[in-house]
Protein backbone atom coordinates (compact mmCIF):
# COMPACT_ATOMS: atom_id res chain seq x y z
CA UNK A 1 0.00 0.00 0.00
CA UNK A 2 1.08 3.30 -0.92
CA UNK A 3 2.13 5.43 1.99
CA UNK A 4 1.85 9.38 1.34
CA UNK A 5 4.94 10.77 2.40
CA UNK A 6 4.41 13.45 5.06
CA UNK A 7 6.19 16.80 5.01
CA UNK A 8 7.00 18.08 8.24
CA UNK A 9 8.28 21.80 9.00
CA UNK A 10 10.23 22.77 11.88
CA UNK A 11 9.55 26.49 11.64
CA UNK A 12 12.02 28.41 13.96
CA UNK A 13 10.84 28.85 17.54
CA UNK A 14 9.38 31.88 18.18
CA UNK A 15 11.68 34.76 19.55
CA UNK A 16 14.43 33.43 18.70
CA UNK A 17 16.75 35.60 17.15
CA UNK A 18 18.31 35.41 13.73
CA UNK A 19 21.87 34.16 13.19
CA UNK A 20 22.89 37.61 11.54
CA UNK A 21 21.63 39.26 13.95
CA UNK A 22 22.91 37.80 16.91
CA UNK A 23 26.16 37.90 15.42
CA UNK A 24 25.80 41.34 14.75
CA UNK A 25 24.78 41.38 18.94
CA UNK A 26 28.02 39.69 19.66
CA UNK A 27 30.48 42.02 17.09
CA UNK A 28 28.65 44.67 19.26
CA UNK A 29 29.54 43.18 22.95
CA UNK A 30 33.02 42.48 21.36
CA UNK A 31 33.26 46.09 20.80
CA UNK A 32 32.09 47.30 23.93
CA UNK A 33 34.58 45.41 26.06
CA UNK A 34 37.35 47.23 24.22
CA UNK A 35 35.61 50.77 24.10
CA UNK A 36 33.70 51.37 26.91
CA UNK A 37 36.30 51.75 29.88
CA UNK A 38 37.83 54.43 27.09
CA UNK A 39 38.44 57.41 29.37
CA UNK A 40 39.30 60.59 27.89
CA UNK A 41 39.58 64.19 28.76
CA UNK A 42 36.74 66.44 27.19
CA UNK A 43 36.27 70.09 27.33
CA UNK A 44 33.03 70.44 29.24
CA UNK A 45 32.24 74.08 28.48
CA UNK A 46 29.93 75.56 30.25
CA UNK A 47 29.04 74.06 33.53
CA UNK A 48 26.36 74.86 35.83
CA UNK A 49 27.02 75.18 39.66
CA UNK A 50 24.60 74.00 42.00
CA UNK A 51 25.06 76.68 44.36
CA UNK A 52 23.93 75.42 47.76
CA UNK A 53 21.19 77.64 49.34
CA UNK A 54 23.24 78.75 51.95
CA UNK A 55 21.95 81.96 52.34
CA UNK A 56 18.43 81.29 53.44
CA UNK A 57 17.08 84.21 54.71
CA UNK A 58 17.48 82.99 58.38
CA UNK A 59 20.30 84.32 60.58
CA UNK A 60 24.15 83.50 59.62
CA UNK A 61 25.68 80.41 61.20
CA UNK A 62 28.85 78.75 61.21
CA UNK A 63 27.36 75.84 59.68
CA UNK A 64 24.99 77.49 56.83
CA UNK A 65 28.46 79.08 55.40
CA UNK A 66 30.38 75.82 54.78
CA UNK A 67 29.22 74.04 51.76
CA UNK A 68 30.81 72.51 49.18
CA UNK A 69 30.22 73.28 45.51
CA UNK A 70 29.40 70.76 42.94
CA UNK A 71 29.91 70.92 39.24
CA UNK A 72 26.16 69.56 38.33
CA UNK A 73 27.95 65.90 38.07
CA UNK A 74 28.62 65.42 41.58
CA UNK A 75 32.54 66.37 41.88
CA UNK A 76 33.44 68.44 44.56
CA UNK A 77 34.86 71.65 42.92
CA UNK A 78 35.69 73.72 46.22
CA UNK A 79 33.97 74.68 49.40
CA UNK A 80 32.10 77.78 50.18
CA UNK A 81 33.39 78.42 53.66
CA UNK A 82 32.09 81.51 55.68
CA UNK A 83 33.20 82.72 59.47
CA UNK A 84 31.62 85.42 61.46
CA UNK A 85 32.42 87.16 64.55
CA UNK A 86 31.55 90.12 66.37
CA UNK A 87 33.57 92.11 64.24
CA UNK A 88 33.82 90.54 60.87
CA UNK A 89 31.90 88.10 58.28
CA UNK A 90 33.75 86.42 55.18
CA UNK A 91 32.97 83.70 52.72
CA UNK A 92 34.74 82.36 49.10
CA UNK A 93 35.99 79.82 47.58
CA UNK A 94 38.80 77.50 49.42
CA UNK A 95 40.31 74.23 48.98
CA UNK A 96 39.72 72.83 45.91
CA UNK A 97 40.15 69.36 45.85
CA UNK A 98 42.96 67.34 44.98
CA UNK A 99 41.39 65.59 41.97
CA UNK A 100 40.97 69.15 40.82
CA UNK A 101 45.40 70.17 40.68
CA UNK A 102 45.79 69.94 37.00
CA UNK A 103 43.15 72.04 36.19
CA UNK A 104 42.25 75.73 35.75
CA UNK A 105 39.64 76.92 37.82
CA UNK A 106 37.29 80.03 36.98
CA UNK A 107 34.50 81.06 39.56
CA UNK A 108 32.22 84.23 39.55
CA UNK A 109 30.94 84.36 43.17
CA UNK A 110 28.11 86.93 44.01
CA UNK A 111 26.55 87.57 47.45
CA UNK A 112 24.03 89.44 48.67
CA UNK A 113 23.62 91.37 51.85
CA UNK A 114 20.79 92.97 52.97
CA UNK A 115 20.72 95.03 55.49
CA UNK A 116 17.05 96.10 57.63
CA UNK A 117 16.89 99.63 58.45
CA UNK A 118 17.28 98.65 62.00
CA UNK A 119 20.88 98.17 61.23
CA UNK A 120 21.83 101.26 62.14
CA UNK A 121 20.61 100.36 66.32
CA UNK A 122 19.70 97.13 66.41
CA UNK A 123 23.07 95.09 64.64
CA UNK A 124 25.59 97.29 63.89
CA UNK A 125 26.59 100.77 65.13
CA UNK A 126 29.32 101.60 62.30
CA UNK A 127 31.18 103.26 65.16
CA UNK A 128 34.46 102.27 63.53
CA UNK A 129 33.38 101.77 60.18
CA UNK A 130 32.80 99.21 57.75
CA UNK A 131 34.96 97.94 55.40
CA UNK A 132 34.71 95.45 52.28
CA UNK A 133 38.34 93.63 51.51
CA UNK A 134 39.72 90.42 50.03
CA UNK A 135 41.06 88.45 52.59
CA UNK A 136 44.11 86.34 52.67
CA UNK A 137 46.29 84.54 54.51
CA UNK A 138 47.31 81.46 56.42
CA UNK A 139 44.30 81.26 58.23
CA UNK A 140 40.84 80.82 56.65
CA UNK A 141 39.62 83.92 58.12
CA UNK A 142 41.25 86.49 59.20
CA UNK A 143 40.03 87.60 62.75
CA UNK A 144 40.09 91.27 63.90
CA UNK A 145 41.68 93.46 61.40
CA UNK A 146 41.35 92.17 57.88
CA UNK A 147 41.88 96.05 56.57
CA UNK A 148 45.58 94.97 57.64
CA UNK A 149 45.76 92.18 55.65
CA UNK A 150 43.53 92.20 52.89
CA UNK A 151 43.39 93.14 49.16
CA UNK A 152 41.02 95.68 48.17
CA UNK A 153 39.96 97.52 51.54
CA UNK A 154 37.18 99.77 51.17
CA UNK A 155 35.31 101.84 53.44
CA UNK A 156 32.20 101.16 53.07
CA UNK A 157 29.27 104.06 53.55
CA UNK A 158 25.63 103.92 55.33
CA UNK A 159 23.94 101.87 52.64
CA UNK A 160 20.64 99.37 52.96
CA UNK A 161 22.16 97.10 50.20
CA UNK A 162 25.22 95.81 49.57
CA UNK A 163 25.61 93.41 46.61
CA UNK A 164 29.49 92.36 46.40
CA UNK A 165 30.51 90.05 43.29
CA UNK A 166 33.43 88.43 43.65
CA UNK A 167 35.42 86.63 40.35
CA UNK A 168 38.10 83.82 40.98
CA UNK A 169 40.28 82.85 38.07
CA UNK A 170 43.04 80.40 38.56
CA UNK A 171 45.10 77.93 37.40
CA UNK A 172 47.55 75.65 39.03
CA UNK A 173 51.09 76.38 37.98
CA UNK A 174 52.70 72.98 39.23
CA UNK A 175 51.41 70.24 41.62
CA UNK A 176 51.00 72.12 44.73
CA UNK A 177 51.09 75.93 43.81
CA UNK A 178 48.15 77.80 41.77
CA UNK A 179 48.12 81.63 40.84
CA UNK A 180 45.26 83.68 39.20
CA UNK A 181 43.49 86.55 39.95
CA UNK A 182 40.67 88.27 41.72
CA UNK A 183 37.96 90.93 40.65
CA UNK A 184 35.76 92.52 43.14
CA UNK A 185 32.84 94.47 42.47
CA UNK A 186 30.61 96.02 45.74
CA UNK A 187 27.40 97.84 44.68
CA UNK A 188 25.63 99.97 46.89
CA UNK A 189 21.91 100.81 47.01
CA UNK A 190 19.76 102.81 49.72
CA UNK A 191 16.06 101.98 49.43
CA UNK A 192 13.95 103.19 47.06
CA UNK A 193 17.29 104.18 45.00
CA UNK A 194 19.24 102.97 41.84
CA UNK A 195 22.09 100.88 42.65
CA UNK A 196 25.56 101.97 41.47
CA UNK A 197 29.21 100.51 41.35
CA UNK A 198 30.84 101.80 44.28
CA UNK A 199 33.99 99.99 44.79
CA UNK A 200 36.55 97.49 41.32
CA UNK A 201 39.44 96.34 41.52
CA UNK A 202 41.06 93.89 39.98
CA UNK A 203 43.96 91.96 41.93
CA UNK A 204 46.57 90.13 39.80
CA UNK A 205 49.00 87.26 40.60
CA UNK A 206 46.98 86.11 43.67
CA UNK A 207 48.48 82.92 44.95
CA UNK A 208 45.39 81.24 45.37
CA UNK A 209 46.96 77.66 46.67
CA UNK A 210 50.43 77.01 48.09
CA UNK A 211 51.56 73.66 50.12
CA UNK A 212 51.99 75.80 53.35
CA UNK A 213 48.73 77.50 53.44
CA UNK A 214 46.84 75.13 54.98
CA UNK A 215 45.01 75.19 51.81
CA UNK A 216 43.42 78.42 52.47
CA UNK A 217 41.92 80.65 48.90
CA UNK A 218 40.60 84.23 49.00
CA UNK A 219 37.62 85.40 50.21
CA UNK A 220 35.58 88.48 50.71
CA UNK A 221 34.39 89.62 53.38
CA UNK A 222 33.11 92.67 55.58
CA UNK A 223 34.49 93.56 58.49
CA UNK A 224 33.51 95.93 61.29
CA UNK A 225 34.59 97.36 64.70
CA UNK A 226 31.98 97.07 66.61
CA UNK A 227 31.33 94.20 69.17
CA UNK A 228 27.52 94.01 68.46
CA UNK A 229 25.17 90.95 68.14
CA UNK A 230 23.42 89.40 65.23
CA UNK A 231 20.16 88.74 66.25
CA UNK A 232 18.87 91.18 63.69
CA UNK A 233 21.39 90.69 60.59
CA UNK A 234 20.06 88.99 58.13
CA UNK A 235 21.25 87.42 54.35
CA UNK A 236 19.63 86.46 51.58
CA UNK A 237 20.32 84.00 49.26
CA UNK A 238 20.86 85.82 45.76
CA UNK A 239 18.12 84.57 44.02
CA UNK A 240 15.78 86.44 46.78
CA UNK A 241 17.32 90.06 46.12
CA UNK A 242 18.37 89.45 42.82
CA UNK A 243 14.99 90.72 41.38
CA UNK A 244 15.37 93.37 43.51
CA UNK A 245 18.01 95.43 42.13
CA UNK A 246 17.30 98.22 39.44
CA UNK A 247 20.71 98.96 37.69
CA UNK A 248 19.20 100.93 34.94
CA UNK A 249 17.86 100.05 31.12
CA UNK A 250 17.72 96.80 29.25
CA UNK A 251 19.92 96.99 25.85
CA UNK A 252 20.05 95.08 23.00
CA UNK A 253 23.06 95.37 20.44
CA UNK A 254 23.72 93.81 17.27
CA UNK A 255 26.87 92.21 17.47
CA UNK A 256 26.93 90.53 14.03
CA UNK A 257 27.43 92.28 11.49
CA UNK A 258 29.14 94.58 13.11
CA UNK A 259 29.17 98.48 12.04
CA UNK A 260 30.58 99.01 8.63
CA UNK A 261 31.34 95.39 7.82
CA UNK A 262 31.62 93.93 4.31
CA UNK A 263 29.82 90.90 4.25
CA UNK A 264 28.54 88.18 1.67
CA UNK A 265 24.88 87.46 1.55
CA UNK A 266 23.29 84.53 3.52
CA UNK A 267 20.79 84.33 5.82
CA UNK A 268 21.42 81.30 8.58
CA UNK A 269 22.44 82.84 11.45
CA UNK A 270 22.98 86.46 9.85
CA UNK A 271 21.98 88.68 12.82
CA UNK A 272 23.85 88.47 16.35
CA UNK A 273 21.98 90.17 18.74
CA UNK A 274 23.22 90.81 22.45
CA UNK A 275 21.14 91.71 25.34
CA UNK A 276 21.87 92.68 28.49
CA UNK A 277 20.78 94.41 31.78
CA UNK A 278 17.51 92.78 31.20
CA UNK A 279 17.09 92.42 35.30
CA UNK A 280 16.64 96.03 35.54
CA UNK A 281 12.87 95.40 34.19
CA UNK A 282 10.59 94.49 37.00
CA UNK A 283 8.05 91.60 35.98
CA UNK A 284 9.53 90.42 33.17
CA UNK A 285 7.94 88.58 30.90
CA UNK A 286 8.87 85.05 30.05
CA UNK A 287 9.36 85.60 26.31
CA UNK A 288 9.93 88.81 24.33
CA UNK A 289 9.88 89.50 21.10
CA UNK A 290 13.54 90.65 19.38
CA UNK A 291 13.28 92.34 16.26
CA UNK A 292 15.73 93.36 13.51
CA UNK A 293 14.69 96.53 10.73
CA UNK A 294 17.09 96.78 7.98
CA UNK A 295 16.63 98.75 4.60
CA UNK A 296 19.07 99.90 1.82
CA UNK A 297 20.35 102.84 2.52
CA UNK A 298 19.33 104.68 -0.29
CA UNK A 299 15.80 103.33 -0.19
CA UNK A 300 14.71 103.94 3.77
CA UNK A 301 11.40 103.50 3.10
CA UNK A 302 11.22 99.54 2.29
CA UNK A 303 12.50 98.14 5.41
CA UNK A 304 12.66 94.64 5.95
CA UNK A 305 11.86 92.58 9.13
CA UNK A 306 13.53 89.74 10.63
CA UNK A 307 11.92 89.06 14.32
CA UNK A 308 11.75 86.05 17.18
CA UNK A 309 10.41 84.93 20.53
CA UNK A 310 13.09 84.73 22.93
CA UNK A 311 12.65 82.61 26.08
CA UNK A 312 13.53 84.65 28.98
CA UNK A 313 15.11 83.48 32.34
CA UNK A 314 14.23 84.54 35.41
CA UNK A 315 17.04 86.36 36.70
CA UNK A 316 18.63 86.78 33.24
CA UNK A 317 22.38 87.27 32.51
CA UNK A 318 23.21 88.83 29.72
CA UNK A 319 21.59 86.75 26.56
CA UNK A 320 23.64 86.00 22.90
CA UNK A 321 20.91 85.17 20.22
CA UNK A 322 21.53 84.43 16.80
CA UNK A 323 18.33 85.47 14.61
CA UNK A 324 17.75 84.28 10.58
CA UNK A 325 17.91 86.53 7.92
CA UNK A 326 14.27 85.93 5.79
CA UNK A 327 15.29 88.14 2.97
CA UNK A 328 18.23 88.42 0.34
CA UNK A 329 19.52 91.76 0.05
CA UNK A 330 21.27 92.46 -3.33
CA UNK A 331 24.17 94.37 -3.47
CA UNK A 332 24.58 97.40 -1.80
CA UNK A 333 24.85 99.39 1.74
CA UNK A 334 22.12 98.73 4.41
CA UNK A 335 22.05 100.08 7.86
CA UNK A 336 19.85 97.74 10.26
CA UNK A 337 18.73 98.41 14.23
CA UNK A 338 17.43 95.73 16.80
CA UNK A 339 14.50 95.85 18.80
CA UNK A 340 13.81 94.41 22.27
CA UNK A 341 9.91 94.28 22.84
CA UNK A 342 9.01 93.44 26.44
CA UNK A 343 5.31 93.19 27.65
CA UNK A 344 3.86 94.53 24.00
CA UNK A 345 4.68 97.77 25.11
CA UNK A 346 8.36 98.48 26.37
CA UNK A 347 10.51 98.95 23.03
CA UNK A 348 14.37 99.13 23.55
CA UNK A 349 16.29 100.56 20.52
CA UNK A 350 19.45 99.58 19.83
CA UNK A 351 22.13 101.70 17.99
CA UNK A 352 22.02 101.66 14.30
CA UNK A 353 24.76 99.77 12.56
CA UNK A 354 25.49 100.23 8.31
CA UNK A 355 26.77 97.26 6.63
CA UNK A 356 27.80 96.50 3.14
CA UNK A 357 26.33 93.27 1.27
CA UNK A 358 28.98 92.71 -1.27
CA UNK A 359 28.83 89.70 -3.78
CA UNK A 360 31.42 86.99 -5.12
CA UNK A 361 34.64 88.70 -6.36
CA UNK A 362 35.20 87.59 -10.35
CA UNK A 363 37.95 86.24 -11.01
CA UNK A 364 40.52 87.90 -12.97
CA UNK A 365 42.30 85.77 -14.92
CA UNK A 366 42.07 85.70 -18.25
CA UNK A 367 42.52 89.58 -18.90
CA UNK A 368 39.40 90.84 -20.29
CA UNK A 369 40.06 92.66 -23.70
CA UNK A 370 39.81 95.90 -23.95
CA UNK A 371 40.28 98.73 -26.58
CA UNK A 372 42.84 100.62 -24.91
CA UNK A 373 46.40 100.01 -24.36
CA UNK A 374 46.54 99.47 -20.97
CA UNK A 375 50.06 99.18 -18.98
CA UNK A 376 48.29 96.20 -16.48
CA UNK A 377 46.30 93.29 -18.28
CA UNK A 378 43.62 93.48 -15.80
CA UNK A 379 40.97 96.29 -15.79
CA UNK A 380 41.04 99.63 -13.86
CA UNK A 381 38.04 99.01 -12.65
CA UNK A 382 36.20 95.79 -11.07
CA UNK A 383 32.99 94.96 -12.79
CA UNK A 384 29.64 95.48 -11.10
CA UNK A 385 27.31 92.94 -10.45
CA UNK A 386 23.82 92.86 -11.13
CA UNK A 387 21.20 91.58 -8.38
CA UNK A 388 19.71 88.58 -9.12
CA UNK A 389 15.97 88.90 -9.97
CA UNK A 390 13.96 89.08 -7.29
CA UNK A 391 9.90 88.58 -7.12
CA UNK A 392 8.34 91.68 -8.41
CA UNK A 393 11.05 93.17 -9.65
CA UNK A 394 12.01 90.60 -12.75
CA UNK A 395 11.10 91.06 -16.06
CA UNK A 396 9.04 88.48 -17.65
CA UNK A 397 7.50 89.96 -20.62
CA UNK A 398 10.08 90.28 -23.50
CA UNK A 399 9.87 94.11 -24.83
CA UNK A 400 8.63 94.26 -28.49
CA UNK A 401 11.50 96.12 -30.27
CA UNK A 402 8.97 98.34 -32.52
CA UNK A 403 5.79 99.73 -32.33
CA UNK A 404 2.48 98.39 -32.57
CA UNK A 405 2.22 98.68 -36.13
CA UNK A 406 5.37 97.09 -37.13
CA UNK A 407 5.48 94.20 -34.27
CA UNK A 408 0.96 93.80 -33.60
CA UNK A 409 1.56 90.46 -32.41
CA UNK A 410 4.38 90.67 -29.94
CA UNK A 411 2.73 94.46 -28.97
CA UNK A 412 -0.61 92.03 -27.88
CA UNK A 413 1.42 89.78 -26.64
CA UNK A 414 3.82 92.28 -24.53
CA UNK A 415 0.28 93.46 -23.25
CA UNK A 416 -1.47 90.46 -21.95
CA UNK A 417 2.06 89.60 -20.13
CA UNK A 418 2.08 92.86 -18.27
CA UNK A 419 -1.52 92.06 -17.39
CA UNK A 420 -0.71 88.83 -15.79
CA UNK A 421 1.99 89.58 -14.13
CA UNK A 422 0.31 92.54 -12.51
CA UNK A 423 -2.58 90.31 -11.69
CA UNK A 424 -0.71 87.14 -10.50
CA UNK A 425 2.95 88.30 -9.50
CA UNK A 426 2.99 89.94 -6.56
CA UNK A 427 5.76 92.96 -5.76
CA UNK A 428 7.85 92.79 -3.23
CA UNK A 429 6.29 95.38 -1.20
CA UNK A 430 3.13 93.28 -1.01
CA UNK A 431 5.15 90.36 -0.24
CA UNK A 432 7.25 91.82 2.54
CA UNK A 433 3.86 93.25 4.00
CA UNK A 434 2.31 89.64 3.75
CA UNK A 435 5.66 87.97 5.77
CA UNK A 436 5.95 90.90 8.35
CA UNK A 437 2.01 90.05 9.14
CA UNK A 438 2.33 86.49 9.43
CA UNK A 439 5.82 86.95 11.18
CA UNK A 440 3.74 89.03 14.02
CA UNK A 441 0.95 87.24 13.84
CA UNK A 442 2.69 83.46 14.08
CA UNK A 443 4.77 85.30 16.75
CA UNK A 444 1.66 86.21 18.98
CA UNK A 445 0.17 83.35 18.72
CA UNK A 446 2.79 81.28 20.09
CA UNK A 447 2.56 83.04 23.53
CA UNK A 448 -0.97 82.07 23.51
CA UNK A 449 -2.11 78.83 25.36
CA UNK A 450 -1.79 75.89 24.41
CA UNK A 451 0.87 76.80 21.88
CA UNK A 452 2.34 79.27 24.90
CA UNK A 453 3.18 76.31 27.00
CA UNK A 454 4.54 74.36 24.54
CA UNK A 455 6.74 77.10 22.93
CA UNK A 456 7.70 77.59 26.46
CA UNK A 457 8.90 74.40 27.33
CA UNK A 458 11.14 74.13 23.94
CA UNK A 459 12.77 77.32 24.76
CA UNK A 460 13.64 76.48 28.32
CA UNK A 461 15.48 73.32 26.53
CA UNK A 462 17.10 75.57 24.50
CA UNK A 463 18.11 77.92 27.06
CA UNK A 464 20.84 77.75 29.14
CA UNK A 465 20.98 78.91 32.94
CA UNK A 466 21.96 81.72 33.16
CA UNK A 467 21.34 82.67 36.74
CA UNK A 468 23.32 79.59 38.03
CA UNK A 469 26.81 79.81 38.11
CA UNK A 470 28.96 78.57 34.95
CA UNK A 471 32.74 77.87 34.45
CA UNK A 472 34.70 76.39 31.97
CA UNK A 473 37.62 73.48 32.73
CA UNK A 474 38.52 70.55 31.94
CA UNK A 475 37.64 67.18 33.63
CA UNK A 476 37.79 63.49 33.40
CA UNK A 477 34.98 61.52 32.97
CA UNK A 478 34.51 58.07 31.44
CA UNK A 479 33.17 58.55 27.73
CA UNK A 480 32.87 56.04 25.28
CA UNK A 481 34.95 55.68 22.51
CA UNK A 482 34.21 57.26 19.21
CA UNK A 483 33.76 53.85 17.26
CA UNK A 484 31.33 52.10 20.32
CA UNK A 485 29.31 55.43 19.98
CA UNK A 486 28.97 55.29 16.41
CA UNK A 487 28.48 51.47 16.60
CA UNK A 488 25.54 52.58 19.66
CA UNK A 489 24.06 55.00 17.26
CA UNK A 490 24.20 52.44 14.34
CA UNK A 491 22.53 49.43 16.52
CA UNK A 492 19.54 52.23 17.46
CA UNK A 493 18.55 52.81 14.14
CA UNK A 494 18.97 49.60 13.20
CA UNK A 495 16.92 48.33 16.26
CA UNK A 496 13.97 50.94 15.05
CA UNK A 497 14.39 49.95 11.46
CA UNK A 498 13.66 46.09 12.02
CA UNK A 499 11.04 47.31 14.59
CA UNK A 500 9.30 49.24 11.72
CA UNK A 501 9.36 46.49 9.41
CA UNK A 502 7.97 43.74 11.65
CA UNK A 503 5.60 46.43 12.78
CA UNK A 504 4.39 47.19 9.00
CA UNK A 505 4.18 43.34 8.70
CA UNK A 506 2.26 42.74 11.63
CA UNK A 507 -0.24 45.83 9.86
CA UNK A 508 -0.40 44.17 6.30
CA UNK B 1 -2.16 92.17 -7.49
CA UNK B 2 -5.43 89.36 -7.37
CA UNK B 3 -2.66 86.38 -5.82
CA UNK B 4 -2.04 89.27 -3.17
CA UNK B 5 -5.45 89.36 -2.19
CA UNK B 6 -6.20 86.05 -2.74
CA UNK B 7 -2.76 85.64 -0.23
CA UNK B 8 -4.99 87.53 1.92
CA UNK B 9 -8.09 85.83 1.56
CA UNK B 10 -6.70 82.58 2.61
CA UNK B 11 -4.82 84.24 5.65
CA UNK B 12 -7.85 86.16 7.13
CA UNK B 13 -9.32 82.59 7.09
CA UNK B 14 -6.81 81.12 9.07
CA UNK B 15 -6.81 84.63 11.14
CA UNK B 16 -10.52 84.26 11.91
CA UNK B 17 -10.02 80.79 13.62
CA UNK B 18 -7.06 81.55 15.52
CA UNK B 19 -8.43 84.69 16.92
CA UNK B 20 -10.40 83.74 20.07
CA UNK B 21 -6.72 82.53 21.31
CA UNK B 22 -5.45 85.57 20.32
CA UNK B 23 -7.98 87.02 23.15
CA UNK B 24 -6.05 85.36 25.87
CA UNK B 25 -3.50 86.37 27.99
CA UNK B 26 0.13 85.33 27.45
CA UNK B 27 0.88 81.52 28.44
CA UNK B 28 3.66 81.38 31.56
CA UNK B 29 5.08 78.58 32.72
CA UNK B 30 5.09 77.99 36.54
CA UNK B 31 8.95 78.93 36.83
CA UNK B 32 9.67 75.33 38.99
CA UNK B 33 8.26 73.60 35.95
CA UNK B 34 10.62 75.92 33.57
CA UNK B 35 13.87 75.36 35.94
CA UNK B 36 12.65 71.44 35.83
CA UNK B 37 13.20 71.57 31.85
CA UNK B 38 15.86 73.34 31.78
CA UNK B 39 17.85 71.30 34.60
CA UNK B 40 16.67 68.21 32.41
CA UNK B 41 18.45 69.12 29.44
CA UNK B 42 21.55 70.04 31.65
CA UNK B 43 21.28 66.13 32.84
CA UNK B 44 20.59 64.96 29.43
CA UNK B 45 23.60 67.05 28.33
CA UNK B 46 26.03 65.52 30.97
CA UNK B 47 24.78 61.88 29.93
CA UNK B 48 25.28 63.06 25.96
CA UNK B 49 28.75 63.28 27.15
CA UNK B 50 29.19 59.63 28.43
CA UNK B 51 26.61 57.99 26.09
CA UNK B 52 24.85 58.93 23.02
CA UNK B 53 21.65 60.04 24.79
CA UNK B 54 20.80 62.28 22.21
CA UNK B 55 20.73 60.03 19.37
CA UNK B 56 18.55 57.38 21.91
CA UNK B 57 16.06 59.73 21.77
CA UNK B 58 15.97 60.56 18.16
CA UNK B 59 15.01 56.69 17.46
CA UNK B 60 12.11 56.63 20.20
CA UNK B 61 10.74 60.21 18.41
CA UNK B 62 11.19 58.90 15.40
CA UNK B 63 9.28 55.27 16.39
CA UNK B 64 6.86 56.94 18.62
CA UNK B 65 6.09 59.38 15.26
CA UNK B 66 5.68 55.98 13.56
CA UNK B 67 3.10 54.65 15.75
CA UNK B 68 0.94 57.58 15.82
CA UNK B 69 1.27 57.44 11.86
CA UNK B 70 -0.19 54.15 11.91
CA UNK B 71 -2.87 54.92 14.56
CA UNK B 72 -4.24 57.77 11.83
CA UNK B 73 -3.71 55.37 9.01
CA UNK B 74 -6.08 52.70 11.10
CA UNK B 75 -8.15 55.49 11.86
CA UNK B 76 -8.77 56.69 8.51
CA UNK B 77 -9.18 53.00 7.48
CA UNK B 78 -12.40 52.46 10.00
CA UNK B 79 -13.53 55.79 9.06
CA UNK B 80 -13.77 54.47 5.44
CA UNK B 81 -14.81 51.15 6.30
CA UNK B 82 -17.80 52.61 8.29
Amino acid sequence: MYKTPTLTLNPAPRGKKPLLFRGFLGVLVILGVFFIFNYKIVKAGTFNLIAPDFLTGARVDWGTLDNWFYDGVNNRIGVIRGDYNPESISWGLTSPPAEKKDSAGSFTFTMYHYIPQSWGTGCMGFSGGTYACVLYGANWVTYGTPKSQGYGVVTLPNWDWIRITMSYNYHFIDQYNATGTVELYVYLRNTGENEYLYYHELITDVPFYTPNSDNRVYAVGLSWNDNQTWSTCYFYNPTTVTADFITGAPEIEITQPQNNDIILDNTYNFWSLKLSNLKAIQNLPQLATVKVNYWKTTDPNNVFTDETLLYIPTNPADILTYLDKSHDLPVGEYKAQAQLILNDNQTFNSSIITFNIVGETPSPSPPYPTPTISASPYPSAQPTLSPPPYVGTQEFCNEPQGSFLDYPVQNITYAICKIFTFLFIPDQEHLNSVTDFLNSWTNTLQKKPPFGWFYSIKSAFESTTPDNITTDYDFTVPVLGDTLKHALIFLFWFLAVIYIIIRVKTII
Amino acid sequence: MITYFLILAFISIFYALTAPFLLLPDATLNTNITNTFIDLKNYLGYINLIAPINDLIKVIIFILGFEASVLVFRLIKTIIRG
